[in-house]
Order: structure tokens, then sequence, then C-alpha cells
């Protein structure tokens, strides 16, 4: 016991000496508990992923049935070719079926008019099928997923947004999967398309770098996704048959994983997976405004789901005690208490401690997230990367980046509250009012 | 008198047979033996095919060709065009008949009439309004039919052929258009079948081949090539082609001839017909205007008057001259003139303002009549040397040799006098312009055209 009691008293004598340190080292706690084991544990989940690839006898699946890809497009325009057009040039020697669900058609002809322009195209490419479902009333997304579920021919269902595009060999490594019957999600790394248009979507880049790439992989290697994304989700489609496909509302990609998972105790054997190599590709905003208008609706989505719709649902009975357990962690206490415990404890520090004090930890503080942000940036870009040259040109914003995610963290704390307190979540672009209101409130 | 015919000789119903004398016949053959006439033919409908062959013998003889003939049962595989349709109650019929005898009377029976054409009018002209439809049948190898055209003509001849020559008579008059079929430029058979061929050495063994073109080395080559264990590897630089649009495309050359390697992207297309298994490319194909038609106006003028006589040629008793020949004529007179001072001529112009708006007015009988007895009227005027031209239907042009200015004013005078008494018999709506000039008035720099130009300038 001795030498740590010495180290001990050594250490009291020096925050003694320098009584200011101890401001400074109020925000230990925070990032020791909450934020570095979860960056960890993550990583190990990589870890673990890398060491399995190398080890693995890797295994070509022959398996390749007839799968449904369900676009939903709303105001797309011409941009929703793209998608198709990524979708038809899959390498894949099974049937994939494209149905494309326009919503509200009358108001988004454009969109219509370009899908239309595709269909002399889907001859020239073997065993694809292009149908164009044009929805006359505007239902949202969710009634546009169910209206392909139900036109659905295929063993596997893909939930895609019209703004996504995917790259060839998707579609093949997503079903891979589902040769092992217990699989019943599948989804993979986003990257950000329009990552060279302004500084936000370059920050978003990096974003989606660490948190849709590292952050999913690593999670899934743990069996436990935070999040299946509505922009791409693939699902096998008697399971999503079986527990009555999408449900009205806004973040219906979030209720829809929570809902799988709260079979894990009844179906231990139920799998989500993560394949790093089917890439999407989407448009992320282009103006800090419409980012933050996008994260306002995707973190009172959250706050919502877990505090409404899911309120009994997040049991360690139901879902398990590893799903439940991350989910406390990752989702309540990471995606809820720490955006408002970083603002009032900012503001506090900001209150009550002397200015240059003040200043100098948030610098500490900065110059602590920037290590640990371009630490996870290189190990990403020499272990994970696929486009390791494109993804260098995210080096740039790394120093803007601890910002960009203080940003990210108090808005996030708006988001809740507008929630909380302003219903967000029935001001949705995902579906119409009238939809949103029949929604459990 | 009606004649019924049918299989079994079934009688018509009492109130029929009340009102007319009915013969019965079981066969066409029967009915040729005394070849009556009747007020009516009744064909008993049961059997379609029996109905059609009736009809058809009808439609082909030379005696009742345009009798009325209705048959007891309506249904669908009958030959509509031929017949007047279902057999009406008593008192219609007999307003039917009556109304074929009224018109039977007006129609001018000559001798012309024993033609195909006499026999079509004569048709028409007893059935108001009727309007001749094609028929399609896709055994036939034109696939449209005009059944009554077929009739007329005995069978003999292209019955398209027939119907253009009688649109260029301008006795028959477009109703609708009701297609525009593409036909075999050697026999005008519509069965063809298209097919695209090799441009380079016109085989038809070509291939849909997907190639790509990588966008890092810019190698274009087949897909095939770019194959490797389920995913698309550059052949050249070996780089991974993830995603359509970023990483690769497809160029346009999408076919490939499998005789002769030729890459292209759009094949030549070849028309192949099938009933003279002849070849030719697509825009050498005849295109056929099907329609319906009717009988014009002057298709009817023809019925009661017995002869032809319309706008367009009721000045061929003038005996006109070709434009060009005018035009010709016209230069050399000018020529002479200017040369020999004593040569003098004068050019009369004679303008129709309201011609076409006069054939609603008075009636296309009634002005077809003024304007042939103006025309004798003006040959009785014109010299045997003077030329006559018309470079539209109500332009006329008259060229007067050795005639002067004095010449030229008698001529005016006397065609003034002709002209009222046209003004009388068009009840004074016939709106006329003069124009004439004569040598001596007559500028040095023009020529034929630029005075025929300017003078119709004044005219209009």
């Amino acid at each position: 016991m001795d030498p740590f009691l010495e180290a001990w008293y050594v250490f009291r004598l020096t925050i003694a000496q320098y009584s200011e340190l101890q401001y400074v080292l109020m925000l230990i706690p925070f990032v020791l508990f909450l934020e570095l084991p979860l960056y960890l544990v993550n990583w190990l989940g990589v870890l673990r992923y890398l060491y399995r690839k190398k080890n693995d006898i890797p295994w070509i699946a022959l398996y390749s049935p007839r799968v449904t890809c369900t676009i939903t497009c709303y105001s797309e325009g011409k941009a929703v070719q793209n998608t198709v057009l990524s979708l038809l040039e899959q390498i894949y020697p099974g049937h994939i079926e494209i149905i494309a669900a326009v919503d509200g058609v009358k108001k988004n002809l454009p969109t219509y008019q370009a899908l239309k322009e595709l269909l002399p195209l889907v001859k020239n490419y073997a065993n694809r099928s292009l149908t164009i479902l044009p929805k006359i009333q505007r239902g949202g997304r969710v009634s546009s997923l169910n209206a392909g579920l139900s036109r659905a021919q295929g063993e596997v269902f893909f939930a895609l947004d019209g703004d996504t595009s995917f790259d060839n060999q998707m579609v093949s490594s997503a079903v891979s999967h589902f040769g092992n019957p217990n699989t019943v999600a599948v989804t993979g790394p986003m990257r950000v398309r329009n990552a060279k248009s302004t500084l936000v979507t370059r920050l978003q880049n990096l974003e989606y770098m660490l948190t849709m790439q590292v952050g999913k992989l690593g999670f899934t290697q743990l069996s436990a996704i935070n999040n299946v994304p509505g922009a791409f989700g693939v699902f096998r489609k008697s399971f999503i048959q079986k527990i009555g496909g999408w449900n009205t509302g806004t973040a219906e990609d979030l209720d829809m994983t929570l809902r799988i998972k709260q079979y894990h105790v009844r179906y231990p054997e139920l799998k989500f997976v993560f394949e790093p190599n089917a890439v999407s590709h989407t448009d992320v905003p282009e103006s800090l405004f419409d980012f933050l208008k996008q994260r306002l609706r995707w973190d009172g989505d959250t706050w919502y789901i877990y505090s409404n719709k899911h309120k009994s649902g997040i049991t360690a009975s139901v879902m398990g005690w590893k799903n439940f357990i991350f989910l406390l962690w990752y989702g309540v206490l990471f995606q809820v208490i720490m955006p408002f415990s970083i603002v009032i404890y900012t503001f506090y520090m900001a209150v009550m401690i002397p200015t240059h004090i003040f200043l100098l930890s948030m610098v500490l503080v900065y110059v602590f997230y920037f290590l640990l942000v371009s630490l996870q940036y290189v190990l990403y870009l020499i272990l994970l990367s696929d486009r390791k040259l494109e993804d260098c040109q995210a080096f740039w914003v790394l120093p803007v980046y601890p910002g960009f995610q203080f940003i990210g963290r108090v808005w996030s704390a708006v988001a809740i509250l507008n929630q909380m307190f302003n219903k967000g979540h029935l001001d949705s672009a995902m579906a119409p009012l009238w939809v949103l209101k029949k929604g459990k409130q | 008198m009606l004649i019924s015919f049918s299989p079994n000789k079934i009688g018509l119903p009492d109130a029929y047979a009340n009102l007319y004398r009915i013969h019965y016949c079981s066969d066409f053959s029967e009915w040729e033996v005394t070849k009556t006439v009747p007020l009516a033919f009744i064909i008993d409908g049961k059997d379609a095919q029996y109905v059609n062959k009736m009809i058809n013998k009808i439609r082909r003889d030379d005696v009742v060709f345009a009798s009325l003939c209705f048959v007891t049962e309506l249904s669908v595989a009958l030959d509509h065009q031929l017949l007047d349709g279902q057999l009406p109650e008593p008192s219609v019929l007999q307003e039917k008949i009556n109304d074929v005898e009224d018109l039977s009377k007006s129609f001018k029976n000559t001798e012309t009439y024993i033609t195909p054409q006499g026999r079509l009018i004569k048709y028409l002209w007893l059935r108001t309004g009727f309007i001749i439809q094609p028929q399609r049948e896709w055994k036939n190898s034109r696939y449209y039919r005009y059944l009554l055209l077929e009739a007329f003509n005995k069978d003999t001849g292209d019955s398209f052929a027939w119907l253009r020559k009688l649109a260029v008579a301008k006795i028959l008059e477009p109703v609708s258009l009701i297609d525009r079929q593409r036909e075999c430029a050697h026999c005008r058979s519509a069965h063809l079948s298209f097919i695209d061929i090799c441009p380079h050495c016109f085989e038809i063994d070509i291939a849909l081949q997907p190639s790509l073109h990588c966008f890092t080395c810019g190698c274009v080559d087949a897909q095939d090539k770019f194959l490797h264990a389920g995913m698309l590897k550059c052949p050249k630089c070996s780089t991974h082609l993830r995603h359509i649009g970023s990483d690769y495309d497809r160029p346009l050359e999408n076919y490939q001839c499998q005789s002769c390697n030729h890459a292209f992207s759009e094949g030549e297309i070849r028309v192949r017909c099938a009933v003279c298994e002849k070849s030719m490319k697509p825009d050498e194909l005849v295109i056929n205007e099907i329609q319906h038609w009717q009988l014009s106006d002057r298709g009817r003028v023809i019925a009661f008057r017995g002869e032809v006589f319309d706008l367009s040629s009721g000045f061929d008793q003038l005996d006109f001259i070709s434009k060009e020949l005018f035009v010709h004529d016209l230069d050399w007179m000018m020529v002479l003139s200017h040369r020999y001072k004593n040569i003098s001529f004068s050019l009369f112009g004679i303008y129709f303002v309201n011609l076409v708006e006069l054939v609603d007015e008075i009636g296309h009988t009634r002005l077809l009549q003024v304007m042939e007895s103006f025309a004798q009227r003006l040959r009785n005027l014109l010299r045997i040397p003077d030329l006559s031209a018309r470079t539209a239907e109500n332009m006329l042009w008259l060229l007067l040799p050795n005639t002067d200015k004095q010449g030229l004013a008698g001529f005016h005078k006397r065609i003034e006098a002709s002209m009222n008494q046209l003004m009388l018999e068009s009840d004074q709506k016939l709106i006329y312009r003069f124009g004439s000039i004569s040598s001596d008035q007559l500028s040095d720099q023009e020529d034929a055209e630029l005075l025929l130009a300017r003078l119709s300038g004044e005219l209009l």
C-alpha cells in the first residue's frame, strides 16, 4: 500500500501547489468515465474485426436470391437517377427488383419524370427491373417503405434513400450475410458524396468516417449497433413483414432498430451485421443552417424515440443486458445527458472560475479532443479506409473539427429541449403533419 | 316487292308480308333466274357466312348493286360496309325505300354508269352521308380492306389505287384520317418486320456488348475484361472500379457485330416484307394514309348531272396552256414588240375575288353553271391566236397578239358586257377585277415574270 499512498500524497501536494490545476482536473471525470471508454470499446471492436478479417477463411457466398431495393423518393429530381443507376450497375448475379416510391407525385413530377426516363435503360441490364410507385397522396417515408414492402418479391429488402448511391459490390456483399439465417439486418459505411462542396460538408465527411464507419463497425462487432440508418438499411424481408413493417412517426429507422433489439431475449441468435464493403454515398447538408436543421430533427427524434415511443421497451428483460447497457451508455448517457452536462459545465466554468483559467482549460480541452480525433483519424486511414487518397483530404479540417463537435453537442441539447417542450418530432420533412400526428405522441 | 334470302326460306313477320309481296329465295342463283328488281333485299342474318356470300353477290351484280339490303339480325362477323343495317320496322322501311326512290329519280343515268366508278357514285348518291370505311384484316396483305370498293371493282385491280384515282378526280373526299401505315415499296404489303443489322457489313448477327470506361487511365474495353471475382477491376491500371459516374462509366458504343467486330451505338434498321420477302430501308417504305371517305360535291354533281365540271377544270374548254409556256410566249412577245415597233400585243388578267365564298352562297351547281356559261362567252370573244393561261384557280390570263391600246379598250368593253351578264346570273354577288396592259405601256426592264407579278399584285 505504501507506494500507492505515497503517490497519492505527492499528487495532493502538487495540486495544493498549483491550485488552478484542480479546475482543469474537473474535466477528467467526463472524459475518463464517459467518452474515452466508449472510444476504447469501439476500437476494440474494430480490432476484433481486423483480426477476424485477417484470420478467418474467406468464403464466397453462393447465395444470391432475388432482392428488392425500395428507394424512397421525394424531391430529389434528376439526382434520383444516380441512385437507380448505381443499383442497376450492381455486380450481382441474382435479380434486383428496384421499386422507386415517389411520395406526393403531383408535387414531385420532376422526380417521377427522371425515373421514367430510366425505364428504357433498364432492359440493357440483365436481371434488373424497375417499378415506379407513384404515390398520389403524400404519406411520408414510412408509407413509401411499407408500400415497397407490400410489393417486394425479393428475399432481402433494401430500404434506401433517393439521394444515396452505392458501390457496385453493395448488394452482393450485403446479401452474402443473409446466407446465415440468423442475420436480420445489415448496414454498411456511409460516405459523404458532396464532401468537397463546403467546409460544413468536409467536417461532416470526417464525422461520417469516425461515427458511421469506425463507430458502427466497432459496435456491430460487439453486437451492439446503435442504429440501422434510414438511408441505407438492409433487412430480411420475412422478418420485417413478421414484425409488421415500419411504424408511423419520425425516426422510423431508430424505431425499427430498437424494435428488432427488443427481440433479443426471446431470440438471442438474431444478428445485426455491419458490412464494410457495402458502401453507400449520400449527400449531406451544405450550409450550417441546413446542417443544424437536420440535427435538430435527428437529435430531437432520438429523445422522442427513447422517451416516448420506447419508454417501456428499453429494459434488460426485453433487449438483454448487453443491449441495455450499451443503450444506456451510448444512447442515453452519450447522446442525451452529455450534451446537457457539457453545456452546463462550460457555462458553470465560464462564470465560476477566473477567465484566464477558463480559457486555459478550454485550450486543454481543445488539444485533448484534437489529439483524440487525430489519433482515430490516422488509425482509420491506416486500418480501415477503402479510399485512402480521397480520405486524406479530410486532414485539413482536423484542427476545426473539435469546434465543430462542440457546436454539435450544444446543438444536441437544444434539439432535445425543442423536442421536450415543442414536440419537435411533429416538424419533420419525413412525413406530412397529419401522418405524424397519428403516431404515438 | 321484297326479296328475302334465307337458307331455309323462313318467312318474314306478317307485318311485312301484309304490306309487301315477298319472294323467297334460298340462294342467289335462284334469284338470278328471274332477276326481278325488288324494293329491297332482306337476308336471314343467322349465318354470317351466308349473309356475306349473298351481300357480296348482290353488290357485284350489274343490276341490283345499289339496292337496299337489310339483315334480320346483326352480328360482328358481317360485312357491314355492304349492308344497310338491320331490317327496320315496316314504316321505317317504307321511308327508306321512298328516300332511295326519290334520290334515284334525281340521279342522271347515262351510259357511263356501267363503269365501276359510276356504280360507286350511284351507290353513294342513294345513301346520303354514307361513309366508306376500311376494315382491318390481319390475313390481308394490305391489312386494311375497302370491301365496298372491292365489290364495285369486281375484285379486279387494287382498290387502293382505284381509291387514289377517285380522290384525284375529286369524286371522293376524305372525312377523317384513321391510320398512317408503312407499306412495302415493292408489293405494298403492311406485314413488315424491322431488323437491326451491322451498319458496316450489314450482317444480322449483332450483340449488345456492354463496355466500360475507366476514369483513372481512360481504358475502354468490354465489361467481361473488367470483371474479376465479383468486382470490377481495370485490366490496364488495376484500379478497383466501385461507383458508376465517379470511377467508371459506360461509353456509347454498345453493340458489336459478331462477324466483322465493328462496334457501334445504333444498328442500321432494315425492313423485311413478309409477303414478297424483299428487304428495304425504313425511309423507302411507302406511307399509306388510311382514311374514311365520302362522296364529294363534285361526285354529287356528277350524280345528278351525269358529267364532270368543277372550278378547277371549269375553264377547260378555253384550251389553257401551261403557265411556263405562257410566260415564255409573253417574253417572246415582249422582245418582239420592243424590237419591232409595229408589233403590238396586250395582256389581260381576270381575277375572281370571291369564287370560293360563292360556292356557299349560291351553291356549287349554280356556280358551275355560271362559270360554264362565262367560259363559253369568253371563248367566243377570243380569236384563234389568243393564248390563255390560269395561274391560280381564280386567276385567268389572256395574251392578245396584235392588239394595241385601242384594241384592248374594245376588248375591255366586250368582256365588260359579258361580265354584266355574268353578274346577273350570279345574283350580283360575284366580285371580279380586271387588269390589263398593252405593249406600248411596257418598260424595257421588265420581263414576263415581273410583268405578271406586277399585274397580279395590282389585282390582288
